[in-house]
Formats: C-alpha cells, structure tokens, sequence
C-alpha cells in the first residue's frame, strides 16, 4: 500500500505534488522573511537617522506584510491539499502513527541509532507532530498577524476582519498579548528551522535516501543497500 | 455611668476609608479614641517579583491624592539602592514638582476637605455681602474672590440649593453646630473662596502637568532622571509653569493666607480646636531641593514639644510594628526587614450611641494601618512638625514666616501645639513652598544654560543584591520608601507612609498614635454628631490608601 | 431611517422622557446659569465642544445643550472601593469655564465620600436615602476594584462594617446605569495585579446588571464627563468595544493618533532616555511605549485642559486603560519583547535564546554522534 516501503533496488517513490513542493519553498522563503521582518519590528536595529521622510520602519512593516499575506494564502492552500489534495491518503494515513505508541517508539529509537524508521504513512509520529507544531505556528501567527493588522490597515480586508479579530484580541487578553503571542510563533519558527532542516539532512544520510532533493523533484530513493539490510 | 461608644464611619472628606471610634463619659469628653482603616490592597506584595524600574509607576498608585509622591519616593529608593545618581536638571525638576503637588493638595485640602469644618454654608446665607466684602480686607490687603456682587451671587447660588432641601453633597451635615465660630460675613467669604479654589486647583495641576505630563498620576519620571526634556528646553514651556505658578501664589497669599487668619481669630477661643496634639514628637525629612546647597526644610526629630532641641534621624530606629494591626507579627520590624502578610480578624458587635454597630475589639487587632515607631516612640508628620522642626533648627525661613504669622494673629507659641496650629502649618508651609519654588525654577532655568542632561545611564546586574531607600516628605508628612532588589526584581517592598505614622494602633507598649492620641480630652457637643472630632482629624489630612496600601 | 435620523430620534426622546420627570431642582439650570453669569453662548459653546468629543455630527449640539439643561434630574451615586482617589482627582479637574461647578450644580451629587460634608451615620442615612428615593434613576458610579476573597472582607464601609462586595451589589440592583471609573472599577486595577492578594475584581464581574468601562488610570476628566454626558443625551449605553468602553473614547489605540507616530514610522527612536533623539520627540517605542497595544484618546485629548499627556512628556504610553495591564505591560520602560513572566522572572526572549542555543546544542551532540555512530556501524558491518 505504501510506496515508500514497496520493494526494488535504488527504488524511487513519488512522495509530493508539485503543489506541495511549490507551497513548501514560497512558506520557506517567506516564513525566513518574516522572521527578519519581524525580528526588526519587535527590536529596530536600524534607523533612518537622517530624516523623517525615510519611513524605515514603515518600510519593514510593509514587506512583513506582504510576507504575511502570502504565508496566510500558503498556508490555506496548504491546508485543503493536506485534506484534499494528491498527497492526502498518504498523509493522513501518518495520523495512524501519530495515535500509536509503538510507532513512537520506533520513531525515537531510530532518532537515537536503534533500528530503522518504518513509519505507515508519510512521516513517522514525531515528524508528524513536529510538522503539525509548525502548522499550528503557522496558523497562530497568521490569526494574531491578522489581528496585529487590523489596527493599521481599516479599510478592505483590515475593515472586513475588524469585529471578528477585535473578538480574536479580547478572547487573548487584550492587543499586548496578542503581540507577545505573535513575537513567541517567531521562536517556534527560530527553534523548528535548524532541526527541522538538519533533520532532513540527517535522515537522508542515515536512512540513505533523498535528502534536500526531494522538495524539488517530488521524489525519494532508497539506496540498494538499504534493500538488503531489510532482507 | 460607664463610658459610651461612638462609631464614625465613613470619615468623609479624606482620602479612603477610615473608621474612627471614641468612648466618652457622661459629659461628652472623650476617655478613649481608636482609629481603624478598613480597607487593605497589598500592595507591596504586588511590587514583589517585578523590575524594579516599575516600583515608581507602581507605587505610585498608592494614592491618587498626594499623587506623585510615591512615584518619586519609588524611583529614588530604587536609584539610592542602584547608586545611581539623577542629573541636577532631573533633580530640580523633580522638587519643582513637589512644590506644584504642595501647592495643588494643601488648597484642595483646606478649601474642599477641611474647608467644611470650620465654615458653616448655611449660616453664609443669612450674610450682609457688603459687609462680607469690607471685611475681608481685614484678613489682607487685595482680597480675592469677595466684591460685593461676587459674594452675592455665591450666595444667591447656595440658596438655591438650601431651599430646595435638595443639598447634593452638603446635605444632612452639620450645619448650625454651636462650635462653628465664623460669622455669617466670614463664612461667605471662605465659601466663597471654596468655589474659587475649585478653579485654583485646576490651574496648579495644570502647572504640575507641564513638567509632569499629567495630573493626577505623572508620567514623567524615570529612575536614572526624568523624561520631559523637551519640556525643560522649551521656554514657552517654562514660562507657562511660571505664569499658572503666578496665580496659584496668588491665591495662597491673598485667600488661603488670609482665610487661616480670619479662623485663627474666630476660632482662637474654640475649646475644639485648641487641643489635639496628643503625641508631642514630631519628625521629619529634608525636602525641596532650591540649589545645590539649599534644601527649603531641614530633617530631625524633637521629642516632648520641646522645640530647644533637635535630634538627627538615625533611619535604622524606624520600625513597624503590628500588635494592633491585622497583620501576622510579633515584634517591631525595621522596614528594610518589614513584613506585610495579612491576619484579618473584624469587628464585634456592640452598643454605641447611634445603636448597635459593628464595633472596635480595642485588646485584639483592629486596622489595616501598621504603627511606625521612632526609637520605640510614636511620632507625628507632616506640615506642623515639619515647621516645628525647622523652627527649633533655626531655619531661617521658617522662623520669620512663623513669627510673622503669630505676631499677626496675637496667637503664643504654644499655640502651634493644636488642631488650629496644625491647620494653620500646613498653610504656612503652602506660603513658604509658593514663595521658594521660583527659587527652584531659577536654578533650574540657570543651569540649562549649560547643562542639558536629563538622564544618567546604569545597569542592574542580576547577580547582585541591592537595597535601598528613600526618605523624604510628602504633604502629609515624612515619606519612605525601602527596597531590596534580588536577581534583577524586587525582593522586598515596604512603604512607610506619613498617614501610617499618624494614624496607627496603639503598639506592643500601649502607646497610641497621634490620631488617637490627639482626641483624648476632646469635648463633644453632640455625639451623635461628632463634628468636633472630624475637625481634629481632618487637620491631619487623613489618608487612607496612603497609610495601608 | 438612516442611522443618523435614529440617533436624532432616539436623543429627542430621551430628552421628551428627562423633561417628564419630577425635577430635583427648582429652578431651571438655566435660571442657574444665568446667575452664575455663564451666558448661552458660553454655554453653547460648551456643549458644542462635548459633541464633537463624542464624535457626534454638529447638529447635536443644540439637542445637547437641552439635555446638559434637564440633567439636574439626574441624581448620581458615587462610591470607593479599593482604589487610591486618584479618578476622583481627575473629575475635579474637569474645566471648561466654571463647567465643573456647573456639573456640580446640575447633577444632584447625592453620594461622593471624597466631597460631601455629611460623615459616619448621617452619610450613610444619605446613600440609604438616595438609593430608595431615587430607585431605579439614579446613576451608579463606582471607583475601585472590589475586593472579593475573604467574603469581601478586605473592604468593609459603614458602621455595620458592610462589605464592598455587598454594598456595590446593593447599589447596582437599583442604578439606571453604572459606570465603573478607572481601571480599578473597570478591570481590578493595581490591586488585582499578581497575585492580587485580595481578589479584586472589576465591578461588571461581581455585579448582574450590564456596566460601562471608563478604564485609565485615572481616566481624563473628559472621558468620564463625556460618558455621563453621552448617557444624559440619548438615555442609553454608548457604542461599547469588547471591554465594554465606550467606542468613541477607546476606539483607537494611542500610537495611531500619537504626535511621534512620524517617527515610528520612518525609524526614528529614542535610544535612551535624555538623548538627542529624546530632545527631538523621536518615537519611545523602544523606551517600552505601549501605545501600539492601548486604546484611549490621550493623544488627541490630553490631560488637565489639553496641557500635556504621557508622550509628550517624553515617557512611553504604559497601557493604562487597558484589562490587567500592570500584569501584562510591565517592565513598563522596555518594549513587549521584554516582558516579564514574573514567577519565571524571565522574558521570552531570554527563554528563547536558551531552548534555541540548547537545540543547536543537541543538534550539535546529535550529528557527533551520528558520525560516531556510522563508523561504528560501518565497522560492525566490516566485521559481519
Ligand atoms: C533544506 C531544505 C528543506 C527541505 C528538504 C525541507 C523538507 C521538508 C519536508 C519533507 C517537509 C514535509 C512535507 C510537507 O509538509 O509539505 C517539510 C515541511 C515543512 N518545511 Fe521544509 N524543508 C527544507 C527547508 C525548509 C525551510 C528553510 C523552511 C522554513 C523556513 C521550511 C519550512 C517547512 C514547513 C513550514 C513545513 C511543514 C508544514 C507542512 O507543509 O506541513 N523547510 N519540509
Ligand atoms: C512566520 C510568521 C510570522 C512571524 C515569525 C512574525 C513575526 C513578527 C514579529 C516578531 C513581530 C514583532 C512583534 C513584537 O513586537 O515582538 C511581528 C509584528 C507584526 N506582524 Fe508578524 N510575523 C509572522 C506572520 C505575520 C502574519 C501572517 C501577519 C499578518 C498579516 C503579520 C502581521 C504583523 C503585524 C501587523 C505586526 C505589527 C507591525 C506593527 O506593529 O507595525 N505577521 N511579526
Ligand atoms: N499619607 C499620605 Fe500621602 C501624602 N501626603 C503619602 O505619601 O496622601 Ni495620599
Ligand atoms: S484607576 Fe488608577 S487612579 Fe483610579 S483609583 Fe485606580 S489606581 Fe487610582
Ligand atoms: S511614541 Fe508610542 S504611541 Fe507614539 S508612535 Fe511611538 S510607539 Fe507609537
Ligand atoms: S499610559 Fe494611560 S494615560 Fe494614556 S498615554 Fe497611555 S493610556
Ligand atoms: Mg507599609
């Protein structure tokens, strides 16, 4: 049923769309220029100095937003194709890992150099989670990103968005709170992107299969050796 | 027959909630007095754990009233315990508020608080407005506020009210008590006045705000300085202090001068207001700063009235001590070691002369306010002790406005000691402050001539342990604020207030504060309408949420 | 109908329903006004001021004027609870000319502990008297947070040592409207900052009836007259935000009409207290301003006659008006980034550098011993 664990030397498996793999760089790009953007917005480092007409500031927070808007619309297309989308069986079938305890062990094991990583869907339990973490990162800094804008954009979306997200703001305490939420998702962010991408490397030269190649083919590879060993 | 029980609460017209109770004997004079405030906030339990640069904004919340106070009494306990040291235009600034905040809370006090014990509204209506209008020139020569159709409308103004029996805030008073001793004439002027001093309180907040952003509950201070630095630099700015200071002096010296001579004579016979100092030491602090080598008050304590001699303030002898607060404790704590941690254990139910009521247990706990001691003694603050110290001092100042004010009014020295030379030494104060600010404002406006600076940098190194204090005065008196900072927050708080130094329990000694001190002996007219002892206290200018925070 | 016509309806009407009740006053407020030498221009003039306050269209004005001259009717109860008076303060302070002691005349102030002359039992008969004779009229103003642990026993009043708690319940039950004043009334206040030792509470958490916010800390003179004004004229609750403050004070956040606003903009911070940027009214963003996260109209109206506010005076907006501030804005001179999580007495930023310096940490030690590992495993391989 699942390709990835199908037989066959130097096998190769399709494992993301196109679409996938599209939305992953553009979130990829986008996600490490929000958290420049948003880092100079939390602390200005720089400063124009000279004059007032070099709005600066101005400037960083218009590229945050632009950033943002396009994480947002990532991030839903993202969603649907996680539920509906060419990848979706086999992603979906990775909650049956998340729900079981044994995967997890194997998941941990394999971290530690116990044992393979065999996994039912696409991504072993942790992984899963982890993704989902980022997900869930991704969503609250949207939704607090989008309550943070209301207060600078009132007309069209900022203005359509208004009395739901104020709602948004009181349900979290206020806008102090919504900001200290949306600083924090930039440390989720901070902390997931080096493992997320040294995991990605190390898996590929642990289990000897694609590494960074494979969100821009779409495909995995098992190397021979690897067949043998499960023989 | 045995004493009798009489429960005033609310004591209206101060600030929060206090409860006083007497017992008198058969002829209405009081055997005993105790004073309870009945609300309790924690608030140096709140300060703990936080930065210590929040402790001022924090603080300051103590009071709304002498606001500012605690504001700055927590940012200088924090720079003293940092070691950091404010410029000189930080520390100038800093008095000229001062001296803006005296000048608003003293006239607010005496006009809208203390105002209505000594001035009976009603008897103002029967007055002659001319002849009101001659004879405040008796009490100065450019009198405000008193022409003769001025003080007709006023009067004009109040009948409305008293006719329609639909009073607002002045109904169902006093009015008529035989202890009230100004003549019609005299109580239209001070009513008079107290509409006027409605608009003056306006105009000396507006002067604080110019430095202070706003009033009540300045913005403007920062440990390390002050922030207002555009302000300080603008000329448009300074001469805006220095005009609406213009007309709050004013107003001290031609109504709130003239109107404490008028009560000094009307009142100079007034059996309840020539007693009322029952705890005869008096302390307090150094205050506003006019130049590099001048504080306008000097600090130093004098024990038993005895004004021949002065001591110095050894800070280690403050202590608190808690037998008679409901407050866990068993021994006197210096404030640098102070505990607040609450043991609240109520009233009980007992007879008075208005009824049943809840009443004082005078053996158990019976307040929120804990009682300061000074090497064991009980001391009283504020105005008069402040006078009264820098008068024995030999402070120059002081003694000249004193001496002036006593040979004007034919009153003795001795006189100082009462109710009515507690009212008259807050004004006095009020006069020395308005005629020495200009001083501070001088120096200020010199030295910006070649100093700008408004801020001294420094770190706080979590690793260290500081503590530090402030000790100063606030209008109800000497104000000290201590602070232990640990790991870069707040270990410990503890403000001690001049309220709390006035109107604490009785301690483990039995000795009782001023506040129940100063009622002991006082005779009332009615006790079912206790007039008398609301004259007594509010000349301390009580403060509740200052004294138990 | 458009929504202008039914304001202008809805504001005749209430004025209809003021001038049906039995004044508490015999002479007109007018009669007042012309004794007191206050002319109608003065007046007119007043009244304009207070509608384009209330950002209502100018056609207002004159209906305003003619409720402002009914309000007599309107008697007002105003208690303390755990608070400092610091928003009693600020009413005085209220101008226009001679308009606080117009105020003071117009509207029957039947209960206000820090003003009226009566004490003890004779003030209490007053509350009493109030709150009966003028059941179900009378405006509730409330100034404090109420303490509610211990049974509310940390605030008692009166002789009968009746508790806060008690006595703010006894009054809203029969209140037309209750405004809570401040921050203290409207969210608990300083008291009820951690660990809120006394269980303050805002008064719409302990009482039934619906309540207005008019947080600050004090709020200005003008945004508590003009909520009572805004109740005087239509004899409703004025549009309210999620905190139940009024729209037309609290609808917008203090950074976006604030003076500096150019310079936050263009990058332009004051980098420490008393510098040249500091001279030159540079942003105090990074000076801990809460201004960006705070909604109130300081920065349009000021304080004390428009003399000055906050910013101006070259300190950082600290989030006054807004729910549990002291909690959630402190350090109040250091930007959000280095808020405080007392308890941890950390900030977020400090907890962050140490879970990513203790990931590239473990990502460091993991990929050690993955090479250590695979020779390991290469060799066993070797020996197999
Ligand atoms: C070194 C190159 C990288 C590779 C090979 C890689 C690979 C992957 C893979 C396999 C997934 C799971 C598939 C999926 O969910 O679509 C994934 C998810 C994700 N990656 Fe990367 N990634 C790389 C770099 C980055 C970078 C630099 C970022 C962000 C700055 C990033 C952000 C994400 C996010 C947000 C997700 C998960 C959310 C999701 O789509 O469910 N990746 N990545
Ligand atoms: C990866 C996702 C994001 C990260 C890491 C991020 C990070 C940040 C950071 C660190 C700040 C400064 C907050 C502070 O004061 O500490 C900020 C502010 C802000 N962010 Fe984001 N953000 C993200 C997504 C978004 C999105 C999706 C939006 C929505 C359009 C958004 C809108 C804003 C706005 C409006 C501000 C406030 C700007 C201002 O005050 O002028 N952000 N962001
Ligand atoms: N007591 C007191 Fe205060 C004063 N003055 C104190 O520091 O009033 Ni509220
Ligand atoms: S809101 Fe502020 S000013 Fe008003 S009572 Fe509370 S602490 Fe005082
Ligand atoms: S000073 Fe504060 S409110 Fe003003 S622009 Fe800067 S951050 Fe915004
Ligand atoms: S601190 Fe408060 S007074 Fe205004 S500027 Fe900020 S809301
Ligand atoms: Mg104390």
């Amino acid at each position: 049923m699942d390709e990835t664990q199908s037989g066959g030397i130097e096998h190769i498996s399709f494992v993301y769309s196109i679409a996938n793999r599209i939305l992953h760089w553009i979130r990829a790009i986008v996600i490490t220029g929000l958290v420049i953007t948003g880092f100079y917005i939390a602390s200005p480092f720089l400063s124009s100095g000279a004059s007032s007409d070099e709005l600066i500031y101005a400037r960083w927070v218009s590229w945050h937003l632009v950033f943002g808007f396009i994480l947002i619309t990532a991030g839903l297309l993202r969603i649907y194709l996680f539920f509906f989308g060419p990848d979706s069986k086999s992603e979906l079938n990775s909650l049956k890992d998340e729900f079981s305890l044994k995967s997890w062990i194997i998941q941990l094991k394999s971290y530690f150099f116990i044992g393979e990583l065999l996994k039912k869907g696409m991504y072993g339990p942790l992984q899963f989670l982890s993704y989902t973490m980022i997900m869930f990162f991704v969503v609250l800094a949207s939704i607090t990103g989008l309550v943070l804008y209301i207060h600078v954009y009132h007309q069209g979306i900022g203005g359509m968005l208004y009395d739901s997200m104020r709602l948004v703001e009181s349900w979290m305490g206020g806008l102090a709170n919504v900001r200290l939420i949306h600083h924090i998702t930039m440390w989720g962010f901070l902390i997931f992107i080096p493992i997320h991408i040294y995991m990605v490397i190390w898996s590929a030269i642990r289990f000897k299969h694609g590494g960074v190649d494979i969100m821009f083919t779409g495909y995995d590879y098992h190397l021979k050796k690897k067949e043998n060993e499960e023989k | 027959m045995a004493n009798q029980r009489v429960v005033i609460d609310p004591i209206t017209r101060i600030e929060g909630h206090l409860r006083i109770e007497v017992e008198i004997d058969e002829n209405n004079v009081v055997q005993k007095a105790y004073s309870s405030s009945t609300l309790w906030r924690g608030i140096e339990l709140i300060l703990k754990g936080r930065d210590p640069r929040d402790a001022g904004l924090m603080a300051q919340r103590i009071c709304g009233v002498c606001t500012y106070s605690h504001y700055k009494a927590g940012v200088e306990a924090v720079e003293d315990a940092l070691g950091v040291e404010p410029p000189y235009n930080a520390k100038l600034v800093r008095s000229l508020l001062n001296e803006s905040l005296y000048m608003h809370d003293h006239v607010v006090h005496f006009y809208h608080l203390h105002g209505l014990d000594w001035v009976d509204i009603v008897s103002a209506l029967s007055a002659d407005p001319k002849k009101a209008s001659e004879l405040a020139f008796k009490y100065t020569d450019l009198p405000i506020a008193t022409g003769t159709d001025e003080l007709t409308a006023v009067q004009q103004r109040v009948k409305g009210f008293v006719a329609k029996g639909q009073m607002g805030p002045f109904a169902n008073a006093y009015w008529g008590n035989k202890t009230y001793k100004f003549s019609p004439e005299q109580n239209l002027i001070a009513l008079s006045h107290y509409l006027k001093a409605l608009e003056i309180q306006r105009v000396a907040a507006q002067m604080f705000a110019i430095f202070g952003a706003k009033q009540p509950h300045p913005q403007s201070l920062v440990v390390g300085g002050v922030t207002c630095v555009r302000d300080i630099l603008s000329p448009t700015r300074l001469v805006e202090w220095k005009s609406k200071y213009e007309i709050v002096k004013d107003f001290i010296e031609r109504a709130y001068y003239a109107d404490i001579v008028m009560a000094a004579e009307a009142y100079g016979t007034e059996a309840s207001v020539l007693g009322g100092v029952g705890v005869k030491n008096f302390l307090t602090a150094d205050a506003f700063l006019l130049s590099h080598t001048e504080n306008l008050f000097q600090s130093g304590y004098i024990k038993n009235g005895d004004i021949s001699k002065v001591y110095d303030i050894d800070e280690m002898k403050i202590e608190e001590d808690v037998t008679h607060a409901w407050y866990k404790g068993d021994k006197p704590l210096q404030p640098y070691d102070g505990v607040t941690e609450q043991n609240y254990t109520g009233f009980i139910d007992g007879d008075t002369v208005n009824g049943k009521a809840k009443v004082i247990n005078p053996k158990d706990k019976y307040t929120w306010v804990k009682a300061p001691r000074y090497d064991k003694s009980p001391m009283e603050v504020g105005p008069l002790a402040c006078l009264l110290v820098n008068y024995a001092h030999g402070n120059a100042k002081v003694q000249k406005e004193v001496n002036d004010f006593l040979k004007r009014t034919g009153l003795p020295v001795a006189a100082l000691f009462t109710t009515l030379g507690r009212t008259a030494a807050r004004m006095l104060q009020t006069k020395l402050i308005a005629d020495n600010a200009i001083i501070t404002f001088n120096t200020l406006v010199e030295n910006i001539k070649t100093d700008d600076t408004t801020y001294t940098k420094f770190e706080i190194d979590p690793d260290k342990e500081y503590k530090g204090r402030f000790i100063g005065e606030a209008p109800r008196g000497t104000l000290s604020h201590w602070v232990r900072i640990k790991n870069g927050v707040i270990e410990n708080y503890q403000a001690v207030v001049p309220t709390t130094w006035n109107a604490g329990p009785m301690d483990a000694n039995g000795e009782v504060g001023p506040y129940e001190a100063s009622l002991v002996g006082l005779k009332l007219e009615d006790p079912t309408k206790p007039l008398e002892v609301l004259r007594v206290i509010h000349s301390f200018d009580p403060c509740m949420a200052c004294s138990v925070h | 109908m458009n929504g202008f016509d039914a304001l202008y309806a809805k504001a005749q009407e209430r004025i209809a329903v003021l001038s049906s009740l039995p004044s508490t006053k015999e002479e007109s407020v007018e009669q007042m006004l012309e004794k007191r030498g206050i002319e109608r221009r003065d007046f007119m003039k007043w009244a304009a001021a207070i509608t384009a306050m209330l950002a209502l269209p100018s056609q207002f004005t004159p209906l305003f004027a003619q409720a402002a001259k009914l309000a007599d009717r309107l008697p007002l109860i105003w208690l303390h609870m755990a608070e400092c008076t610091g928003c009693s303060e600020s009413l005085i302070r209220s101008d226009a000319p001679t308009i606080d002691s117009l105020i003071f005349d117009y509207i029957s102030l039947e209960y206000h502990e820090t003003l009226m002359a009566a004490a003890g039992w004779q003030a209490e008969a007053n509350l009493e008297n109030a709150m009966k004779t003028y059941a179900g009229r009378y405006i509730l103003l409330v100034e404090g947070g109420v303490p509610t642990a211990m049974n509310g026993q940390f605030l008692t009043l009166g002789a009968q040592a009746k508790t806060g708690l008690s006595l703010v319940q006894e009054a809203a039950s029969n209140a037309a409207a209750i405004f809570s004043i401040g921050t203290c009334a409207s969210f608990g206040g300083i008291q009820a900052a951690a660990p809120n030792p006394t269980g303050a509470k805002g008064v719409d958490k302990v009482v039934k009836q619906p309540v207005i916010n008019v947080p600050g800390c004090p709020p200005s003179a003008e945004n508590i007259v003009g909520t009572l004004m805004h109740f005087l004229l239509f004899g409703t609750l004025p549009a309210l935000d999620l905190y139940s403050r009024p729209k037309w004070a609290y609808g917008n956040r203090i950074h976006d009409h604030c003076e500096r606003r150019g310079h936050f903009d263009a990058g332009e911070f004051v980098e420490s207290f008393g510098d040249d940027g500091a001279k030159d009214g540079w942003c105090l963003y990074k000076q801990g301003c809460k201004g960006p996260y705070t909604f109130n109209n300081c920065s349009t109206e000021r304080f004390n006659q428009h003399t000055h506010w906050p910013i101006g005076a070259g300190h950082g907006c600290m989030g006054c008006s807004e729910p549990n501030f002291w909690d959630t804005m402190g350090p109040l001179e250091k930007p959000l980034q280095s808020h405080l999580i007392m308890g941890l007495n950390s900030t977020v930023d400090k907890i962050g550098t140490t879970l990513l310096t203790a990931t590239v940490i473990g990502i460091g030690a993991h990929a050690v011993a993955s090479l250590f590992m695979n020779s390991k495993e290469e060799k066993e391989e070797k020996e197999s």
